[in-house]
């Protein structure tokens, strides 16, 4: 491995990202050698910055430390775990019936109070974003579907409205802002599918990145193939490529 | 897993995983931190650590997460004036003990400005050496999509190189 054409040409292939580790290798020792020719010289660093990086440990993380951290962090299960024992099971009885019964008090409370002005109160919110959303101004559009955030509860409609504003609207604002509602009215309906479809066709960058950011906060994993593919367009701003790895990455973690 | 199985099977990692976050984070101080952060998750998850197949690979996931949410949360933080804060303090901060060359200092600059992306691939592949495979599993990208990545941050950085030691040389 003495030929410089053999060097250039595996040179070649690591910028092309084809080379083996064996070959990478190869050319980390070429580079170590003394009589490097002068064309290839401006390459040198590059091949030798992992020999010098690698020699970086971490001597100051104090092992001790971690281990009273992680003792301390047993001793105190070991605690936790001893009470139960210690009380008969008797109590735990009535502690178990206690909560059982007061969960089904709340909820026989809350159906008894809150279903049906729910279900009116969407109906007039729904009304009032249509009408407003016939607006020609903007910022009257913006208003209107910030409104809808604030509610927690949302049907089918509201969620249809927002769609199509998000994929209709001429505004970029008035559609990032639908994106944020339908994100947080969660996996409802068909929200993730919208979405995933809305983020191949939106061109704006900005809008891009809040799709990105709604489908990672829905914690969607179908959503990975789309990402996958944003990636890969042409004609797609660095800055969004790069949220959508992040998108990738947390997605699949999760 | 017990105590001593950790300290043989999780603790060896250490100065590898610290590698890992001094890269992305580019500082001591957040690299430590991340580090204990790490050794703690991986400590509470050590009945899990047996079902995978790597324990390092399973290691460098975390280390590669926890690296990505400090430095979103820091971008929220400071969003623009992170870039000037970094130029002020001296990039060269948490490799100063390495005493470097200058040009090894240019190249070493060249690789820490790359997005934190392209430098997540250049530190498992041309720092530390993983397989394609290993990547694959570390980050959940497709080998196809690290080979990609990998040509666009190493030409980046050569291009980020000798636009400096061209400066300098003139």
């Amino acid at each position: 491995m003495n030929n410089n054409k053999d060097i250039e040409k595996l040179i070649e292939k690591y910028f092309n990202g084809e080379t083996s580790l064996e070959e990478e290798k190869q050319l980390q020792v070429f580079f170590q050698g003394e009589d490097i020719p002068v064309e290839l010289r401006t390459y040198q660093d590059q091949f030798l910055m992992s020999g010098k990086l690698n020699s970086l440990s971490a001597d100051s993380f104090s092992d001790d430390d971690l281990f009273a951290k992680l003792e301390k962090q047993s001793d105190s299960g070991k605690v936790v775990d001893l009470k139960p024992q210690t009380s008969s099971f008797l109590t735990w009885t009535y502690r178990v019936a206690a909560a059982v019964a007061l969960v089904m008090v709340g909820f026989w409370v809350g159906g008894k109070f809150s279903t049906q002005g729910d279900v009116e109160e969407i109906q007039k919110e729904l009304a009032a974003l249509k009408s407003q959303l016939q607006s020609s101004s903007a910022s009257g559009r913006l208003q209107a579907v910030s409104n809808v955030k604030n509610s927690q509860s949302s049907n089918e409609e509201m969620v249809l409205t927002l769609e199509a504003v998000m994929k209709n609207d001429p505004n970029m604002h008035v559609r990032t802002k639908a994106i944020e509602a339908l994100a947080k009215i969660g996996k409802q309906g068909t929200i993730v599918k919208t979405l995933s479809d809305a983020l191949l066709e939106e061109t704006e960058p900005a809008v891009q990145i809040a799709i990105i950011d709604a489908l990672i906060s829905l914690e969607e994993k179908s959503a990975i193939e789309s990402l996958e593919k944003l990636t890969e367009g042409e004609d797609v701003l660095k800055e969004v490529k790069d949220e959508a790895y992040m998108g990738i990455f947390k997605l699949k973690e999760m | 897993m017990e105590l001593q199985e950790f300290k043989t099977k999780v603790l060896p990692l250490k100065d590898r995983l610290y590698r890992i976050a001094i890269h992305m984070l580019k500082s001591v101080e957040e690299a430590e931190d991340a580090l204990q952060d790490v050794m703690v998750r991986l400590w509470d998850k050590r009945e899990q650590l047996k079902e995978y197949r790597s324990v390092e690979a399973f290691a460098v996931t975390v280390t590669k997460n926890r690296c990505l949410d400090k430095l979103k949360s820091k971008k929220h933080k400071f969003h623009l004036d992170v870039q000037e804060l970094e130029m002020d303090s001296g990039f060269e901060s948490p490799y100063k003990k390495l005493e470097l060359s200058e040009s090894m200092k240019v190249m070493v600059r060249a690789f820490q400005e790359l997005p934190e992306q392209q430098r997540l691939l250049i530190t498992l592949r041309d720092l530390e050496g993983f397989s394609y495979e290993e990547i694959a599993e570390q980050t959940g990208l497709q080998i196809n999509n690290i080979r990609v990545g990998l040509s666009r941050a190493r030409k980046a950085a050569r291009e980020a190189y000798l636009k400096v030691a061209d400066y300098e040389q003139q």
